[in-house]
């Protein structure tokens, strides 16, 4: 029943498995929930479901949801997003929502340690923008790359083989999906080919020590722990 | 001192147009109990208040009670004994320790329980200046001040509550008109002395967790016995128990005290006394009786899901929402219960625009309340938001 009130809301599985593993990694004491929020409850509406599980669009409306309408039931409430095309206008999301919820002060830019905003009345809220809280563009895979071994042969290869293709659809107008088409190549050509980002963690073929790693572990200490 | 004013009471305007608004479109609560001052900008035709334990939810559904009566607090004093926030001593009511102990209880209708000389005062009604706000202040008259109308004033003046040369007195304010009434040592208002008309009162049902106040289960059936009401309470009961074909209450009681409630059923020849058909059945009756009397009125229920079951309380509210709607009754409920608050949000959904999660919430010293709509509080139900 405690952890209930510490809540880290994710925009899918993979993010989930991925922090998992990475707490797991570093023993962190579970003193919160990870949850893929979908709206899926008890009443029927008669609105048509936009999207599937998770999506930022979810994270965002429960995040809303439970700063405005929720009670004091949740003392701490994090959210992990992907900065995806453009980091600002995904600040400005969540800025805009705490604005409303009453929070006060609110930074400009997000922190690059990841972010912490703290209110008389109201949760202590976390926000880590994917990858790294500074870098643009980037989402979970971006930040896996971060954990990928040092001069590692076939991530250097991995990299090059999906630069040579010659029919890239992974890269849209306004979509770059090349990053997740890399990890993903690297993790086929592991011992156990094609293991999911979680396990691949556990497994090793994905290194948790390393300072980026640690920077967002030591995000999650700060805002559900310390 | 103020001295004492009579003004000529002018009947409101019953205008059509006027019914289907709401009583309260907005909530300002000044001095009452724990209020030192709350404000709810907007309310629904049925309000669910939820907030954790000693945040006022009864408080605030005895203020709406004491603005709908227009001050008139003897329920609210006696509601005090009952909790036993004051010890009720015996005595007679001229006894100058009684009528301490009752000037004492007399505090705790105000915010920070002031000293009564400082002639405290009680603010309720909408955010917005209306005529039908109300301000209750309590005052000191001197003795010497007082005029009388005829004799039987002046015979009533004995029973007035006096501290040394002042005597206590409850001025209202009502918009434009003020009444002033002289208390007496049983803290009743001495009425008559300077009246409000039966109009200037609102109707109001206060179904407590233990029984109504203010009329009796027998009288609110006779308000409505042989009337299209009647059959909107017999429709209500089905929800519990469908066979259930009409209901009466008659003498035919094993304590005699009274008539209790009877009922025939589709499919048994014999009548049973509603009672035995559970707690759930008493208490659906009793919020039934309070709704079907307070047309164009205010209903009060406090911890609506007490004694009823889970699965009946979607057809609770829905009746209610309906009820509500053709009755032009605006209610307020108090509840802790999850299951509770999403049938409020389903039967909200049904019925667009009508439905309000207020919760009071403590901010340090501070008593304030946060307003829900319908569509976000569906939303929260669906994302397992916790509201309450």
């Amino acid at each position: 029943m405690a952890k209930e009130n510490r809540i880290l809301f994710v925009e899918g599985a993979d993010d989930l498995h991925t922090i998992k593993a990475i707490c797991q990694h570093f023993k962190i004491n579970e003193t919160f929930i990870i949850e893929v929020p979908d709206g899926e409850g008890k009443i029927p509406t008669k609105k048509a479901r936009q999207n599937e599980l998770g999506g930022i669009d979810n994270v965002l409306k429960a995040t809303r949801l439970n700063l405005i309408a929720g009670s004091s039931a949740v003392a701490r409430l994090g959210i992990v997003i992907d900065a995806d095309e453009d980091l600002t206008s995904q600040w400005q999301k969540v800025s805009s929502i705490l604005e409303k919820a009453g929070y006060s002060n609110l930074p400009a830019s997000p922190d690059s340690d990841g972010t912490i905003i703290k209110q008389d009345f109201l949760p202590i809220f976390g926000v880590w923008i994917m990858p790294d809280n500074v870098l643009t563009r980037g989402y979970l895979e971006t930040f896996l790359t971060f954990l990928v071994p040092e001069n590692n042969k076939s991530w250097e290869k991995a990299k090059s083989c999906v630069n040579d293709l010659e029919d890239k659809p992974f890269i849209k107008t306004n979509v770059d999906h090349t990053t997740k088409a890399e990890i993903h190549t690297f993790l086929a050509w592991q011992e156990e080919p094609g293991k999911p980002f979680g396990t691949a963690i556990t497994a090793k073929y994905l290194q948790a020590e390393n300072p980026n790693c640690n920077k967002f572990v030591e995000w999650l200490n700060r805002l559900f722990i310390k | 001192m103020p001295t004492t004013t009579v003004e000529k009471i002018k009947k409101p305007e019953t205008s059509e147009s006027k019914k289907d608004e709401l009583l309260l479109d907005s909530l300002e609560i000044t001095g009452y109990r724990c209020f030192e001052h709350l404000t709810i900008e907007k309310l629904g035709q049925v309000n669910l208040i939820v907030g954790k334990n000693n945040v006022g939810k009864t408080a605030l559904l005895e203020a709406l009670w004491f603005y709908s009566r227009r001050g008139f607090s003897e329920f609210l004093l006696d509601n005090l004994y009952s909790r036993k926030e004051i010890k009720r001593s015996i005595g007679s009511s001229d006894d100058p320790i009684e009528i301490n102990e009752r000037l004492k209880l007399l505090k705790h209708l105000f915010f920070g329980r002031p000293e009564i000389d400082s002639e405290p005062s009680i603010k309720i009604g909408k955010l917005s200046n209306d005529s039908s706000n109300l301000t209750v202040r309590l005052e000191l008259h001197e003795e010497a001040h007082l005029t009388y109308r005829d004799d039987r004033d002046r015979n009533k003046d004995k029973n007035i509550l006096r501290n040394g040369k002042f005597l206590f007195f409850v001025r209202y304010v009502l918009g434009e008109k003020f009444y002033s009434n002289p208390l007496n040592s049983y803290m009743n208002l001495i009425f008559n002395y300077e009246s409000m008309s039966e109009s200037d009162f609102i109707k109001c049902q206060f179904v407590q967790t233990k029984g109504n106040i203010h009329n009796s289960d027998e009288q609110l059936w006779d308000n409505i016995v042989l009337t299209t009401l009647e059959t909107e309470l017999t429709e209500a009961l089905k929800i519990i128990q469908p066979n259930i074909q009409r209901i009466a209450f008659t003498g035919e009681s094993l304590g005699g005290d009274g008539r209790v409630a009877f009922a025939s059923f589709s499919n048994l020849s014999e009548r049973f006394s509603l009672s035995s058909l559970g707690e759930g059945m008493t208490r659906l009756l009793k919020i039934s009786l309070a709704l079907t009397n307070s047309q164009n009125g205010i209903l009060l229920i406090d911890e609506i899901e007490s004694g009823l079951h889970y699965s009946v309380l979607p057809d609770v509210w829905k009746l209610i929402f309906k009820t509500a709607k053709d009755l032009n009754v605006q209610v307020f409920a108090t509840t802790h219960s999850k299951d509770c608050v999403e049938a409020f949000a389903q039967a909200a959904y049904d019925s667009p625009e009508d439905g309000m999660l207020i919760r009071l919430e403590r901010q340090g010293e501070k008593i304030i309340a946060k307003t829900i709509e319908e569509e976000m509080l569906v939303d929260a139900v669906n994302y397992e938001v916790e509201v309450r």
